[in-house]
């Protein structure tokens, strides 16, 4: 131990440290300023970024003792008092923020770059912050915010002279309709975003539990073997060690889906995948904890493997196996699903076009960048409190229940500010479960935070996927059938996989009309960490190959791909062909738009050899028509509560991750129910005080958790004006509120919302009402008709511009113009902000990112190796909300986070083909791939090739 | 575990002589997530970065010094630098991401230790994996080879150093050019030891002057995204009055591939014999064909655009 002396934010401090002990840890766990975050403690992803002298260092790789008598600026230091920094301000302003993790760091990184170069260019700042990984908001935002700073007038006062500079360049760029909304359909930042640039906002790991325990895990070094023996006598005996716990100790199945309970909080008899959980230890510190697990002595026999999908499809002896319950089928498959929609029609004629295309995809992680946390405490009379980085507190509450054999009502799990999941934090987790476990067994507080290695090893993310599909046209361009064969491989455990297996077949059957639809889905067990649900769950995958058919066949055709989509785009207010039932459709309109903005007509076919442009289409559901669990409750409720101080309290179970649902929900009711922004305070998440809402996933929270808001809104206003209607004798239909003010049509009754309240509240107290959303029954009676269901569903079309190195196969996506029809957009920046984030996502599966293995092993389980796009790998977002007005939505409103996200691999793929002739099916696109992909078509296309050993391909 | 701060280099390396299994730090970007990993396992961290002597940069006719300890930062942006030698700029922009850069030194670059997707694991992936050659298991995994370990070098800044002619002084020893730090071997990448203190990297100014103002030096390095990644090939060239064409890479093999006054433009030659220095195998994210052929296309693009400025 050394005594280190810091001044951090002008405050000299001194710590007692260890000498391995990083900075970061010196910041968080010393000083107790957690703005500062860790996300990789590899140096990989900036979100621990402090100044150090000035200097953005990233403290998570930085020995404290480094900087003895440093200076350090933290997150926490960057504002003057309650006067935000103009870069925090323009950040908040821009909506340059979702989950707000990544937002310290760059929000120091900023500062750093306009202390030396107050005029940054865009590439310099794209440059500057290119350290800082951002999962949410695709970085154009954070680019016009630290842009916006650097230009504004020096001579005036900084505050000031900003918030002039951001009205101006903050102006929509997208086409708002004519609203008489007063709360709905303005740029507004997140209401918490302060909260996230000041450093103030707390994620689970920042929370400080006193007397809390660290649980650290031991992780199965077999990919499938049976357990011998686990010896956990050296681990009991280490310093610190409180308890031990094996898999024998938690037997109880769990999984999110009902029909799926295959899983344990730790193997129990066998493991299934190299970093399984298979023991725990709760101990004094993190550093007890970690070096204990490393005590438990584990013996495996082996069992044999099936890495890939084609080992998984192979007959396998029952003993082999990964799961007891394929045997019935001979090999691993969990799960396959089969489907014909409409007439078959006759052999095709010689006057249709056919094209098939095979696809293989590699599996892709969420990469949020909040490591996985938990911290659990158990008192008798409270019970369980879970506090988790969940986006399904009510999902977790049942699984804790089910494995620690509680009744609900003693399970209580809050979900604090978590840094975004993207479906990553969408099933309940064995750390949850285990945490929970040394919670109720030592009686102390019980925390644990993942290393960013072991979030990858928990993963859930999107499934490998290995497709073939084949679509039929004839020489008009009508589209007439497709067919579709998809092997997906799911990892050891189901998770979401029976709906992915569906949602990879059913979610073709638009947005195009067709006569025939069939596909045969099968998802099989592999011995590598588990998929489930991402971004865009079930359809991202087969989007890409369907664009691709459809690009492939009018080029075939001869026909233009936009006027080829436009040709065959379902109606609105139509049935296809699986009884999906289509409202609200604005993808004409999107088509169109971005045609237009892109200058498509000029561009396609027509760009010089490398260059190229490309278009596809998107359709998704927003939310799931069907609960994960059967039962009669409504899928969302929402309370609001209305006291003597007039401020509008909205509970609600919806989890807020980072996309802006507590907005959302705070829009909703004051639209609904006529008063300011400012007057509402959304409480959400925390199983105990809020009703149900079945969680964030399936882009279901603004549709459903919107309408029960809205819901509860107008009955409460309906209550407020009743009340106010009994006390002035007027009809309450006479009566309206608005503004914060409650009127009547003729003014003779004008009160404030406080007058109003008192009346309301008078002899009664408390205002209370519940509003609630349940979809409408929906789809056909035949086998799988429940799969896809949504009560509406969004849609999109994207443009991307890309240029070929055609020398390196360097792929460089340069524009992409999107359009996502949203319904309507309750909040155009917060719109913007999910539609940017998707493309940043789906740009990643396009060109950069893939899990990969050998020998079951994950072999970039880190931020260096898993390559999400930086600020300088990411084109310029051509950013357009089409609003359709969904007849159910609330005011209109349907999703924006997930469906957005499709159409950008496929545009990419599409524009690569435009600029250098190739059909590229396996993603992702690297150089290497795509240069491999130009030389096989110089080889055997009709392309010549003018020198060989130059290896160089010429248009001719 | 300990952490000393010497202030001059003397007292660092008798900290170095009296203690076991010690490492130095100097930015600390290489060797804190190697610790982290469990690739190194160092009991006394000797820090180097208050040496004052170890810092900064010297320019006067005969040489153009760096210290060791100076940051990538700081090279990028000193305008000696910047004016005289671009394409050191050039090369320390390209590395890592800025953060990394603002604490990441000259030195450590050059004496970073090699990579490979196979090494560069946690001690959980390499127990799972059974340890690689690297990690004293008895096979690599990448080749399957008992006897050789390819992990790669990585440095960015040493093509150009040794396009350069640069020498490194090294503390109690004479100064040895750049390519000589390193021995081929991927198990041991490094002619000097552990307690070694390079302290400057020095750059001879004799010729640089006759070639006008500064030398003509192409660079240019492949990997996968614009930011954060480690190189899969770096290739510096330099066509001098004489009309000979020096070439250094990283990103091949263990150590720099260099070819010193090659006469021949023919790029498949000049790449032909690049690679028979060393091996390259599938163990970064750019597989072996891909950077077999960046490389000729690499060394051909440098010798058109050498041409050009040098006609």
């Amino acid at each position: 131990m050394q005594t280190l002396k810091l001044s951090i934010n002008g405050h000299e401090q001194r710590f007692l440290v260890e000498e391995e002990e990083t900075l970061a840890n010196v910041l968080r766990g010393k000083a107790h300023l957690t703005g500062t975050k860790l996300g990789c403690e590899q140096g990989s992803c900036g979100a621990c970024t402090v100044l150090v002298n000035g200097q953005p260092t990233l403290s998570c790789i930085t020995p404290a003792l480094k900087y003895q008598d440093a200076t350090i600026l933290t997150i926490e230091g960057v504002a003057d008092g309650r006067t935000l920094h103009p870069v925090q301000q323009a950040f908040v302003e821009y909506g340059a923020l979702q989950c707000g993790y990544c937002t310290p760091g760059l929000v120091l990184t900023a500062c750093a770059l306009l202390e030396r170069n107050l005029h940054p260019t865009r590439a310099e700042i794209a440059e500057a912050i290119s350290g800082n990984l951002c999962r949410c908001t695709g970085y154009q935002k954070i680019i016009d915010a630290i842009e916006a700073v650097g230009s504004r007038d020096p001579s005036t006062s900084s505050g000031q002279a900003l918030q002039v500079t951001v009205a101006e360049r903050n102006s929509p760029r997208t086409k708002s309709r004519v609203s008489d909304f007063d709360i709905i359909g303005k740029r507004r930042p997140l209401l918490d975003s302060r909260k996230k640039v000041t450093g103030e906002a707390k994620f689970t790991d920042d929370i400080f539990v006193p007397n809390a325990l660290f649980c650290a895990f031991l992780r199965s070094t077999e990919p499938h073997a049976t357990i011998e023996s686990i010896d956990t006598s050296a681990a009991l005996a280490m310093p610190g060690v409180r308890a031990v716990a094996t898999g024998r100790d938690l037997t109880e199945t769990f999984g999110v889906l009902p029909i799926s309970q295959d899983q344990t909080a730790m193997a129990v008899e066998k493991v299934r995948f190299i970093g399984e959980i298979v023991a725990a230890v709760a101990a004094e510190t993190e550093k007890e904890a970690r070096e204990a697990v490393k005590k438990i002595v584990m013996r495996y026999k082996p069992l044999p493997t099936a890495f890939t999908w084609q080992e998984a499809l192979q007959p396998t002896e029952p003993a082999a196996l990964i799961h007891a319950h394929s045997a019935k089928h001979g090999y691993n498959l969990h799960k396959q699903a089969e489907m014909h929609l409409g007439e078959r029609l006759l052999s095709p004629g010689k006057r249709e076009l056919t094209s098939t295309m095979e696809f293989d995809f590699p599996g892709i992680n969420h990469a949020f960048l909040e490591l996985h946390a938990a911290f659990a405490t158990w008192e008798d009379y409270d019970g369980l409190t879970l506090t988790s980085a969940t986006q399904v507190p009510h999902y977790v509450q049942r699984a804790l229940a089910k494995v620690l054999h509680l009744p609900l009502e003693k399970v209580r799990v809050i979900k604090p500010f978590v840094g975004s999941g993207f479906g990553g934090k969408g099933d309940p987790f064995a750390h949850e479960i285990i945490v929970s476990y040394f919670a109720m067994k030592t009686g102390r507080p019980v925390r644990t935070r993942l290393k960013r290695e072991e979030v990858f090893l928990t993963n859930h993310g999107r499934h490998p996927t290995h497709l073939s599909l084949t679509a039929r046209m004839d020489r008009s361009g009508k589209l007439l059938g497709a067919d579709a064969d998809i092997v997906i491989d799911g990892g050891a455990y189901g998770s979401f996989g029976v709906v992915t297996t569906y949602y990879n077949g059913v979610l073709l059957q638009a947005p195009y009309a067709l006569e025939e639809y069939g596909f045969r889905s099968r998802r099989v067990y592999t011995n590598k960490p588990p998929c489930g649900a991402m971004r865009g769950h079930g359809g991202v995958n087969p989007r890409f190959a369907m664009e691709s058919v459809i690009d492939d066949l009018a080029h075939k055709a001869g026909i233009d791909p936009c006027d080829l989509r436009l040709q065959n785009l379902l109606p609105s207010n139509t049935l296809t062909l699986g009884q999906f039932r289509i409202t609200s459709n604005g993808l004409r309109e999107a088509i169109e738009t971005v045609r237009k903005d892109s200058q498509w007509d000029e561009k396609h076919g027509k760009l010089p050899f490398g260059r190229g442009i490309g278009m596809a289409c998107s359709f998704y559901i927003s939310g799931s028509a069907l609960p994960i669990i059967w039962n009669d409750l409504p899928q969302s409720v929402v309370h609001l509560k209305v006291d003597f101080d007039g401020r509008v309290v909205i509970y609600s179970g919806a989890s807020d991750i980072g996309q802006g649902s507590n907005t959302m929900l705070a829009l909703v009711v004051a639209e609904e129910l006529g008063v300011s922004l400012e007057k509402t305070f959304v409480h959400a998440a925390d199983t105990r005080f809020t009703p149900v809402d079945l969680g964030s996933y399936s882009s279901r929270v603004t549709f459903m958790a919107g309408n029960a808001a809205k819901n509860a809104a107008t009955k409460m206003r309906e209550t407020i004006l009743e009340a106010v209607a009994r006390r002035t004798e007027t009809p309450a239909v006479n009566l309206a509120i608005r503004s914060d003010r409650i009127q009547s049509a003729d003014k003779t009754i004008d009160l404030s919302w406080d007058e109003a309240i008192a009346i309301a509240t008078a002899h009664r107290g408390a205002l209370a009402t519940s509003g609630w959303y349940l979809s409408p029954k929906l789809g056909g009676d035949f086998k799988g008709a429940g799969a896809g269901l949504s009560p509406s569903y969004s849609f999109g079309a994207m443009i991307a511009e890309v240029e070929v190195n055609t020398e390196t196969g360097a792929l460089r996506v340069l524009d992409l113009w999107g359009g996502h029809d949203c319904g309507r957009a309750l909040n155009p920046l917060a719109v913007e902000g999910q539609l940017e984030g998707s493309w940043h996502m789906g740009m990643g599966q396009a060109v950069s990112e893939a899990m990969e293995f050998y020998d079951g092993m994950l072999l970039n389980a880190n931020f260096l190796d898993y390559r999400i796009p930086t600020s300088v790998d990411i084109p310029e977002f051509h950013t357009h909300i089409i609003e359709s007005i969904d007849p159910e939505g609330p005011f209109g409103a349907k999703e924006c986070g997930e469906g957005a996200l499709h159409p950008v691999i496929p545009a990419i793929a599409n524009a690569v083909f435009d600029a250098v002739g190739v059909r590229m099916t396996r993603l992702p696109i690297t150089a290497e791939s795509l240069l491999m992909a130009m030389k096989n078509k110089a080889d055997h296309g009709s392309r010549k090739v003018t020198s060989l050993t130059k290896k160089r391909v010429v248009k001719v | 575990m300990s952490y000393f701060i010497p202030w001059n280099v003397e007292e660092a390396a008798v900290l170095a002589h009296t203690n076991e299994n010690i490492a130095y730090l100097a930015g600390g970007t290489d060797l804190m997530v190697r610790q982290s990993l469990g690739l190194e396992s160092a009991k006394h961290i000797i820090d180097l970065s208050k040496i004052t002597d170890l810092r900064g940069i010297a320019m006067n006719d005969e040489e153009l010094s760096i210290g060791a300890a100076t940051t990538l930062a700081e090279l990028a942006s000193n305008s000696i630098i910047q004016t005289t030698f671009p394409a050191l700029a050039e090369a320390a922009l390209s590395i890592a991401s800025p953060p990394i850069r603002n604490s990441a030194t000259v030195g450590g670059n050059l004496l970073c230790e090699n990579r490979c997707i196979y090494y560069d694991q946690s001690e959980f992936w390499q127990e799972a994996a059974g340890g690689c050659l690297k990690c004293g298991a008895e096979v690599c995994i990448a080749t399957g080879s008992a006897k050789q370990c390819y992990s790669v070098f990585i440095s960015d800044l040493a093509p150009v150093l040794i396009c350069l002619d640069a020498y490194v002084e090294i503390l109690h020893h004479s100064p040895k050019p750049v390519e000589a730090l390193y021995t081929g071997d991927g198990l041991n990448p490094l002619t000097i030891s552990k307690r070694d203190i390079v302290t400057r990297i020095v750059i001879p100014m004799r010729g640089v002057q006759n070639e006008r103002t500064t030398p003509q030096i192409f660079f240019q390095k492949h990997r996968p995204r614009a930011s954060v990644d480690f190189t899969n090939l770096t290739v510096a060239m330099r066509r001098t009055i004489h009309d000979d064409i020096t070439i250094a890479a990283s990103g091949i093999g263990p150590r720099p591939a260099v070819l010193r006054n090659a006469t021949s433009e023919n790029a498949d030659v000049l790449t032909t014999s690049l690679l028979k220095q060393s091996k390259i195998i599938d163990n970064l994210s750019y597989r072996r064909p891909y950077r077999k052929e960046m490389l000729g296309e690499t060394i051909a693009e440098g010798i058109a655009t050498l041409r050009k400025v040098l006609p």
